[in-house]
């Protein structure tokens, strides 16, 4: 049963609860006697009601429909306010999902700015440890090191660097160097250059290894010899950023190298004097001037005269090799005539070869063929090739001399008949000392220093030697020049 | 007019390279010969033998052969004597250093003796004849 509510009730949905205009809930009590839809009236009791008032008269007709019409309104603008807050409360509800989105990325980025701060923090410590060991290394190696900017001003010396150049470097131009440090070139006299000092050069862009300068400190006492290296330091477009320089201190392994050197000298001065006059009588008993000798006296005085030959040329080279491994043989730069100094060669190792029954001749020659160097040198080369080509010659043989044009150059070649060169041996030809059979330096007589010594003579003056050799057929032994031609 | 050369006084501390010499110069070449084992001896020897030349050795104990020449071309008589160097130490350094003590050439040790007359006779004439 339906009955007017005392206030705007609208609707009852359940007994005792309605519902205003306004979706406020309101508790109307229920009338004593009825019964909720569908409910036993006897259990429609849970509240007590007031008793009903007695029924009224009738609304009019109008009344109704203006009262009904204004339920209805009121309904429906109550419908569209709830659509209203409804949609208010979604767009509130996207905004806050917006917001909750926002603090959400904003809590991400702070995890990854602590995470990146965390990864940042590891990486400047193990930097830290970097640095710590390199720096370490640096204050603890024996060398030298030095860095400069590119203007040349220094960025960082070592202790080792401090100890060779004496003071700190910071506020020295590169220029100065020479004067500040008492640089001088290996001989310890001659000042050095400044625009040599490795580092300048690693600024321009050069690799330097193995420079030899001398440090002779003003105020300081004997100095110091150091082998420096410098490279320039690039960023990752190639652009030199500084440079680095390197200073080992060889002075030690410089003075074993000069009493090496005067040991040397001296054993061999003292090696030639007995040998000169051995040699010297020899020479004269055997030149007839002591009298006639016995047939079997001159074969024995000739194996003395021989091996002292034989001797002497072994210390020869070996004050050869020793001057040139320490930079101080002497060489001439002017034109030679190859032609000539071939000749010459070939008629001064005329007697040699025909001792082994061997001949020499010219099978090439050119014309006017000019080198740049020290004609003596090159005759003491040709000299060693000519009798290598005559001792591994069989008796009877000839070995082959030619002078040839090549591109740009010259090319001497000597060339013999005899077994060749075995493969094996082959990579070891120009070294010290070397022989393919140990008892070659016996049989034939050499000293195993020659080829060596022609190798460093020929590359001395810009040129290059080389061999060929096919087993029991032929061996040549060829050396290339670069000519100076004259108009 | 240039002279020959007859007289040579040898200078060498090795008595067996002296004996070499001077049998090398008299009887393969037929030259008067002094020999001297010492720079010393040398500057006692030389006034009373007038040599046309000096063969000297290079490193000598107390005066070596460039001492020795300066010291005999101070005595009388003997300031132009010809002087050779005989050495076994001939690197072009050392050879220019002798030469600026006022020599004539240098001959190498070992020495041929068959021809070390004739070798001391040519830079004779040489320098007789106003030759470097």
């Amino acid at each position: 049963m339906f009955r007017a509510p005392p206030t705007h009730t609208l609707f009852f949905p359940r007994p005792g609860i309605c519902y205003n205009e306004f979706m406020r809930p309101l508790l109307l009590p229920w009338p004593r006697g009825a019964s909720e839809p569908g409910a036993p009236a006897a259990a429609s009791s849970a509240v007590a009601l007031p008793e009903a008032p007695a029924p009224a008269a009738p609304f009019p007709a109008g009344l109704l429909a203006a009262f009904l019409l204004s339920v209805l309104l009121l309904v429906l603008w109550g419908v569209r306010q709830l659509r209203t807050a409804r949609r208010r409360t979604r767009e509130a509800e996207v905004a806050n999902q917006g917001l909750l989105d926002e603090v959400a990325d904003h809590h991400r980025t702070m995890e990854q700015l602590t995470r990146h701060a965390s990864e940042l923090e590891r990486t400047l410590n193990s930097m830290r440890t970097e640095a710590r060991i390199v720096f370490s290394l640096l204050n603890s190696i024996g060398d030298g090191v030095v860095v400069t900017d590119p203007d040349g001003k220094t960025l960082l010396f070592n202790p080792e660097a401090e100890r060779l150049l004496g003071q700190w470097g910071g506020d020295t131009s590169s220029g100065g160097w020479p004067a500040s440090f008492g640089l001088y070139r290996v001989d310890a006299v001659t000042p050095f250059p400044p625009e040599e000092v490795p580092f300048v050069r690693a600024l321009r862009g050069e690799e330097v290894d193995h420079v030899e300068m001398f440090i002779r400190l003003p105020n300081a006492g004997e100095g110091c010899w150091v082998n420096a290296g410098a490279k320039p330091l690039r960023d990752a477009k190639g652009a030199i950023q500084g440079a680095v320089m390197v200073l080992r201190d060889v002075t030690e392994y410089k003075r074993a190298e000069r009493m090496k050197d005067e040991f040397v000298s001296v054993v061999s001065h003292e090696l030639r004097t007995p040998l000169t006059a051995i040699k010297g009588a020899l020479g004269l008993i055997l030149g007839g001037v002591t009298g006639e000798l016995p047939a079997q006296t001159r074969a024995m005085l000739d194996v003395a005269n021989r091996n002292s030959d034989r001797l002497m040329a072994l210390i020869n080279d070996i004050l050869d090799i020793q001057k040139i491994e320490t930079g101080r043989m002497v060489f001439r730069r002017e034109p030679v005539d190859l032609k000539r100094v071939v000749e010459q060669a070939i008629e001064a190792n005329g007697a040699y070869a025909r001792g082994f029954g061997v001949g020499i001749a010219l099978a090439g020659s050119v014309d006017g063929a000019r080198a740049l160097g020290d004609a003596d040198r090159l005759g003491q080369v040709l000299a060693n090739l000519l009798s290598n080509a005559v001792k591994f010659s069989p008796p009877g043989g000839q070995v082959e001399v030619d002078l040839s044009r090549t591109a740009g150059g010259v090319r001497v070649s000597v060339t013999d008949h005899g077994p060749g060169i075995p493969e094996s041996f082959r990579p070891r030809v120009f070294q010290k000392f070397a022989q393919a059979d140990a008892s070659d330096t016996r049989q034939k007589g050499g000293t195993g220093l020659g080829l060596s010594i022609s190798k460093a003579i020929v590359e001395r003056m810009g040129g290059r030697i080389g061999f060929e050799s096919v087993p029991n057929e032929r061996t040549t032994f060829y050396f290339e020049l670069p000519v100076e031609d004259r108009a | 007019m240039t002279s020959p050369l007859r007289r040579v006084l040898a200078v060498d501390d090795d008595p067996d390279i002296l004996m070499v010499v001077r049998m090398a110069l008299e009887n393969v070449g037929g030259l008067t010969v002094a020999c001297c084992g010492s720079g010393r001896e040398a500057l006692g020897v030389a006034p009373g033998f007038a040599p046309d030349l000096v063969l000297l050795d290079v490193m000598m104990p107390d005066l070596d052969g460039p001492a020795t020449l300066k010291a005999l071309r101070g005595l009388p008589g003997l300031g132009g004597v010809a002087a050779v160097f005989l050495t076994a130490k001939v690197q072009p350094d050392e050879v220019t250093r002798y030469r600026e003590a006022g020599i004539a050439d240098v001959v190498t040790k070992p020495f041929d003796p068959m021809t070390l007359a004739a070798t001391l006779r040519r830079i004779w004439d040489r320098v007789q004849g106003g030759g470097s």
